[in-house]
């Protein structure tokens, strides 16, 4: 049989070299994690190991694969080192300047055309804190709209935090958890994908914080777990609900937040008489008798924190699990205490304000949303997009992603790999890598920390933050907008954003594991917000049911976006998608060491599943979905649900893999509420693919 | 008609099988809930192991069954193909087929006051022990085809009476 | 699946539709599909189970519960079914002539009849709220009485007194259980297990009166005018009061229907190895026949359930022109007593100084086992508690194989398991 688990990447702790004269010290950019790094540089200043700082409070010297991974990917085959133009469909090497020219003179020429609207930016990792602002100038001055990680993230996350507590950031700092009594870890599988920040929960778990992980999949993190359930795929709204009206009815809520901080109790009481215990039990596949027990847990067990994951966020009904589970957080009270509250990687700092005079902002004469972004392309709307991310790859159906972007006149790609997205750019620009880059980075602790630059820059690349300010000089734009490096970039994010005012470069170089914020000028930090029991939402207190009155309305998964009117006979099964470490971002695949330890894209489904296919382990299955399909191998495993396929996403056809990538499986479909791409629980249907010589 | 066969020299007593029964036969279709679920589900397939060697009983849906002589309410039955079906409705709980059954196969399931034992998972193409099973030491198949294998002692045709 | 024998065209005819008639039944038509069957039966109903009897008094189970073969079984199997009584058997013409004159040919007869309960005279038996248990009519009737009942005295602790006192008991009945052996179940207990069972029963509210007899049963007149019952009077003086009487003394075979016919009748009708008697062509199989006992050899009635279905098949058989041969009745009990199962088999108390016991006892846990060896061969055995893997050990009895003793001794405090083969120190069994 296969495995319970997949067994690799647990815990990994790195340990520097003996001789570390030329050690320097970054910030890990990958996943808003924040952890510490050493990075080793060999005698031509190039990095040659990465491995986790001791000396940083936050992740204590442990990371996960993924920063160890950079590099062989930063001196790889795939990067790119020069400006590139396609001519008759293959890439020549050109000066930055032809390049800057060529994208400014463009840009120029469709902006008066067709409107600034005709372009956009796809911008999931544009680099640090310098790049951003940079980019947002750029923004500004000429009126491109964004799209960023947003809706293949954390969207609905952000929203509906946003909605219930009127700031999106997460409430407490990781390390809180060594208070908390509970720790309810919902569709996350930390212990795998976060090793930086997964040691403070098992910290918390040898002090006696009961760990209770509700997850589809029997993952690392259920592994370690108090207590681990297995949920239905797409019900944890059910549960959330069944645990909220366990708490309401018997009164083990905190009667006292709940009538002075608190709106909508009773729509939320009323929301949640939706369904008896015993039909969210049929429904979820939690038992009564354990739904039970962990309502009881969590109302004696004070205080406590929620720890979501993807796993309940990327999901076509997200909107409302997260808020029943924000929820429920909010009615015991787990607010604002040391030790209660909400861990997120969601870590907004707000926007710069004022950095331009009115005179000469620009807003983009269309506004669209992420899914209308793929028919405006299609129709011609759109001309020019400058892409900095791998949106082929990482954005929902990527095969009319790939075909939108084919269809478009001007492609710019800044990037630091001839990726998917890159090979279809007219210009490449060569991106510097955040270890190249000095900046601020913020941390799921909610703490910025300061990176300076850790290695030399990579041929001829240059970060978004050069960029952006030579293409302006180039496209005739007030330039002195721009920041000229990294500080004083900050220096000037810092000045005109009232949230982070006290937090000087200075005083982030000075502090070990950075500064909390909000940090306005008066130099007090934040670890914990809504200690004052001060909620910035309209109102001022928490707001537990939506604007529309309902609280919280459960969406059956088979009639979620993307599932709707798909039947349900031809299309049996439900595909997700799961990270894992060595694969986490799209990136991930140019690395050697990722290949190492994961060695191709596998499906993991039930030996059940599997028999009813006909597959044993290592088959090819063909998975398909009403926007297409792909072979992938199967491997057989206890730890999925039955009639459930979870593989891991983020491979692509110009990648050592040469793989389709999965996302083009999933239809172009945003959970209503939040505004999530769905890239989980989308109904499929397999079927064994014919083997060579058979 | 298939059944369930165990050949003992291929069994290295991982008890995948006794997993994925009670899998099967949990609420909540889940391993790892099986085990805080109440009434906490039971195996329908019995793994001992005795003076260093394996065994796993289970239901041989015998040509002329013992429990359904014994059963007083005619909850035992056989179906049509030859199985031996056990209708749960009927089942009182009386212990009559646990006392006769020479391959201890039948279950109490104690808080529904019933008994149950392998149905061989009508609802599977191929009951999921034996998909766990990974030594082929259960085999799901007809008796002719067990015996045609060389895998049995003829003893699983000739009991045709 | 069955093979056909080449009997046809026969007339079968089988009185009595309980556990070994019906099994009888369908064996024959499972061996000859064209042969005709008829069904002769005083209850002019659906075959049902008499073991469900009590459930049913205790509403655990509905009327439609007791039966144990759906409503088409007598057109499905093909049976002619007669209610009628049947009064005689006439050997030399081959027919039998039912209570209302009429006559029914055969060519293999199965008498099938039971028995009926049997309890020795008592004062004030014909009262109102006198009953016993073993039909289905029975059953109803105590059904229907018991609404106006607090409190019953069930008259013999055996297995069905038990289960009697369990359906009222059920119902909010106070029950006291009299028995006049000085255990409960004497044919399937020891006194250790039935110390088990009596705890168990006086937590659950009942009260047990052993080694004592009931002498009279008092009445009084009701508003219909009738003698009905109020109490009963103990030969130990006692006097109880209660509503209701259930006699469940014992049951004797009903085997009037042979007299005169030259069915050698002893306690029961006396059958050969083929279930059939010393008439030709006639047999009989469950609580009427006496046959050979397994492990003594001797003829003996049993009235079991297992025993006359087995009995019922191999009658079947014999009658369809299949031989086999009848292996002997074993004893064998299964009964669950206030959630606790007790299951026993072959011969349980042997006389002092014979044979091996082996023995486990856990008072706190309900939990009792006990092994009975004789020449290295297991000959019986009590299970109380966990019951699972019984069968294991009957087979066992039944095989009549040497067992080691030290793994008998393993099996005492061990969950009984199938290891595919018994050690007996002498290689595989």
């Amino acid at each position: 049989m296969g495995l319970y688990i997949r067994p690799r990447s647990l815990g990994i702790i790195s340990k520097p070299l003996e001789r570390d004269d030329d050690l320097r010290t970054s910030i890990c950019c990958l996943c808003n994690g924040g952890c510490g790094l050493k990075v080793s540089l060999d005698h031509e200043g190039k990095v040659q190991a990465v491995f986790g700082d001791r000396d940083n409070p936050y992740n204590k010297g442990k990371i996960c694969a993924k920063p160890m991974e950079i590099v062989q990917t930063l001196y790889g085959p795939y990067r790119v080192g020069h400006p590139l133009r396609r001519i008759n469909g293959k890439f020549e090497r050109i000066t930055w300047e032809e390049a800057l020219k060529l994208i400014a003179q463009r840009y120029n020429h469709y902006s008066q055309e067709n409107g600034t609207g005709s372009i956009v930016g796809i911008t999931s990792k544009i680099g640090g804190s310098y790049s951003k602002l940079a980019h947002s100038i750029f923004s500004k001055l000429t009126g491109m709209a964004n799209y960023g990680t947003g809706p293949i993230c954390m969207e609905s996350e952000l929203k509906v935090r946003k909605d219930i507590f009127g700031n999106g950031s997460a409430s407490s700092p990781l390390s809180d958890v060594i208070k908390s009594k509970i720790m309810l870890i919902v569709g996350n599988n930390c212990a795998q994908t976060k090793a930086g920040q997964f040691h403070w929960i098992s910290e918390a778990k040898q002090q006696g914080t009961k760990v209770v992980v509700i997850d589809t999949r029997f993952t690392e993190t259920a592994q370690m777990a108090d207590r681990f359930i297995q949920i239905r795929p797409g019900t944890d709204t059910v549960l959330g609900m069944a645990l909220l009206k366990i708490i309401i009815n018997n009164n083990l809520y905190d009667q006292a937040f709940v009538s002075e901080y608190t709106n909508g109790f009773e729509q939320l009481a009323e929301a949640v008489e939706a369904f008896t215990l015993k039909q969210a039990a049929d429904i979820t596949g939690v038992p009564r008798n354990v739904i039970e027990e962990l309502a009881e847990d969590l109302a004696v067990r004070k205080p406590g924190m929620l720890f979501e994951g993807r796993g309940i966020v990327c999901v076509n009904n997200a909107g409302a699990s997260i808020r029943a589970f924000e929820d429920l957080m909010a009615i015991l009270g787990n607010i604002g205490k040391p030790g209660a509250g909400i861990i997120s990687h969601i870590n907004n700092y707000g926007n710069a304000r004022d950095l331009i005079p009115k005179k000469d902002v620009i807003k983009p004469d269309r506004k669209r949303s992420a899914t209308a972004l793929y028919q405006a392309m299609e129709e011609g709307e759109i001309k020019m997009v400058f892409i900095a991310g791998n949106p082929c790859v990482n954005w929902p159906d990527s095969r009319r992603m790939t075909q939108a972007i084919q269809g478009l006149d001007f492609v710019v790609s800044h990037t630091l790999f001839l990726d998917d997205s890159a090979m279809l750019a007219d210009i490449v620009l060569p991106a510097t890598h955040w270890l190249e880059e000095a900046g601020v980075q913020a941390s799921v602790h909610r703490v910025l920390q300061w990176k300076d630059q850790a290695a030399a820059t990579y041929a001829e690349s240059r970060s978004g933050g050069d960029l952006f300010r030579q293409l302006a000089k180039y496209m005739g734009l007030e330039t002195s907008y721009f920041p000229n490096s990294p500080q004083k970039a900050w220096e000037l994010e810092r000045t005109h954003n009232k949230s982070i005012e006290g937090i000087t470069v200075e005083r982030l170089r000075k502090t070990p594991g950075g500064v909390h914020f909000p940090c306005p000028a008066n130099g007090q930090e934040a670890e914990r917000l809504y200690e004052s029991s001060l909620f910035p939402t309209p109102s001022g207190r928490v707001e537990l049911a939506r604007k529309n009155n309902i609280a919280i309305e459960y969406i059956n998964v088979f009639d979620s976006p993307g599932n709707q009117g798909v039947s349900p006979e031809k299309y049996p099964y439900l595909l997700s998608t799961n990270k894992v470490a060595s694969h986490y971002h799209t990136i991930c695949q140019y690395s050697n060491w990722a290949q190492e330890m994961e060695k191709q894209p596998y499906v993991e489904m039930h030996p059940q599943t599997a028999s009813e296919l006909g597959l044993t382990d290592g088959d090819p299955v063909r998975l398909e979905t009403v926007t297409g399909s792909l072979v992938l191998p199967a491997r057989i495993t206890f730890s999925v649900p039955r009639g459930y396929f979870t593989t891991q996403p983020y491979f692509g056809l110009h990648s050592p893999y040469r793989q389709t990538p999965v996302n083009s499986l999933f239809p172009v479909a945003v959970d209503p509420v939040g505004g999530n791409f769905a890239n989980k629980n989308i109904m499929c249907s397999a079927s064994a693919e014919g083997r060579a010589g058979q | 008609m298939q059944k369930i066969y165990y050949r003992a020299n291929h069994c290295d007593g991982c008890q995948a099988c006794e997993v994925a029964c009670i899998e099967k036969k949990s609420f909540t279709k889940s391993l790892f809930m099986a085990k805080l679920e109440q009434p906490t589900p039971k195996a329908r397939i019995n793994f001992e192991k005795f003076d260093n060697k394996y065994w796993a009983s289970i239901c041989q849906h015998c040509i002329e069954a013992m429990c359904v002589g014994a059963c007083m309410t005619g909850a035992m039955h056989y179906s049509e193909t030859g199985e031996v079906v056990h209708n749960l409705e009927q089942c009182v709980g009386c212990g009559m087929c646990i006392m006769v059954c020479p391959f201890g196969a039948v279950v109490m399931l104690e808080d529904a006051k019933k008994v149950s034992k392998c149905d061989l998972c009508e609802d599977e193409k191929i009951p999921p022990c034996v998909i766990a099973c990974t030594r082929r030491a259960l085999c799901y198949c007809t008796p002719e085809d067990y015996e045609n294998e060389g895998w049995g002692d003829g003893l699983a045709i000739s009991h045709h009476w | 699946m069955k093979t056909k024998v080449g009997v046809m065209g026969l007339r079968y005819l089988i009185i009595g539709n309980s556990a070994a008639g019906i099994f009888a039944a369908e064996t024959i038509r499972g061996l000859d599909s064209i042969g005709k069957i008829t069904m002769i039966s005083k209850e002019d109903c659906l075959p049902y189970s008499r073991c469900l009897t009590s459930y049913f008094i205790g509403k655990e189970i509905s009327e439609e519960g007791m039966y144990i073969r759906n409503k088409d079984f007598y057109t499905q199997t093909g049976i002619d079914f007669i209610g009628g009584n049947v009064e005689r058997v006439d050997p030399d013409s081959r027919c039998v002539w039912l209570d209302n004159g009429e006559k029914v040919n055969y060519d293999k007869l199965l008498i099938a009849t039971g028995a009926s309960p049997f309890s020795p005279p008592l004062e004030g038996s014909d009262m109102e709220g006198v009953f016993q248990l073993r039909t289905s009519a029975d059953a109803k009737a105590i059904a229907e009485f018991a609404p106006k009942v607090k409190t019953a005295v069930v008259m013999g602790a055996g297995l069905v007194g038990l289960k009697g006192a369990h359906g009222l008991h059920e119902l909010g009945i106070k029950v006291t259980v009299v028995g006049s052996a000085p255990y409960l179940m004497r044919y399937s207990t020891d006194p250790e297990s039935s110390e088990v069972l009596i705890k168990l029963l006086e937590k659950d509210g009942y009260r047990i009166l052993l080694n004592t007899k009931a002498e009279r049963i008092l009445g009084e007149k009701n508003s219909n005018g009738r003698m009905s019952v109020s109490g009963v009077v103990l030969n130990t003086g006692e006097h109880i009061s209660c509503q209701m009487v259930l006699k469940a003394i014992g049951v004797r075979p009903n085997v009037q229907l042979v007299e005169g016919s030259g069915v050698f009748v002893n306690k029961g009708i006396v059958v050969d190895d083929e279930m059939e008697t010393y008439v030709k062509d006639i047999y009989a199989a469950g609580d009427v026949a006496e046959a050979d006992d397994f492990l003594t050899g001797e003829k003996s009635v049993s009235a079991l359930w297992p025993t006359a279905t087995e009995q019922g098949i191999i009658a079947g058989c014999n009658m369809a022109g299949l031989k086999r041969r009848y292996r002997g009745s074993l004893a064998l009990n299964s009964a669950v007593i206030c959630g606790v199962g007790l299951i026993s088999a072959g011969i349980m108390n042997l006389p002092p100084g014979e044979g091996l016991v082996l023995k486990a006892v856990e008072p706190k846990k309900s939990f009792y086992r006990k092994f009975v060896i004789k020449d290295g061969r297991l000959i019986g055995m009590i299970m109380v508690g966990n019951i699972e893997g019984a069968g294991i050990l009957s087979s066992l009895i039944r095989k009549k194989a040497k067992v080691d003793i030290n793994y008998l001794n393993y099996l005492l405090t061990s969950p009984v398991k199938y290891h595919g083969y018994f050690p007996t120190g002498e290689g595989r069994e």
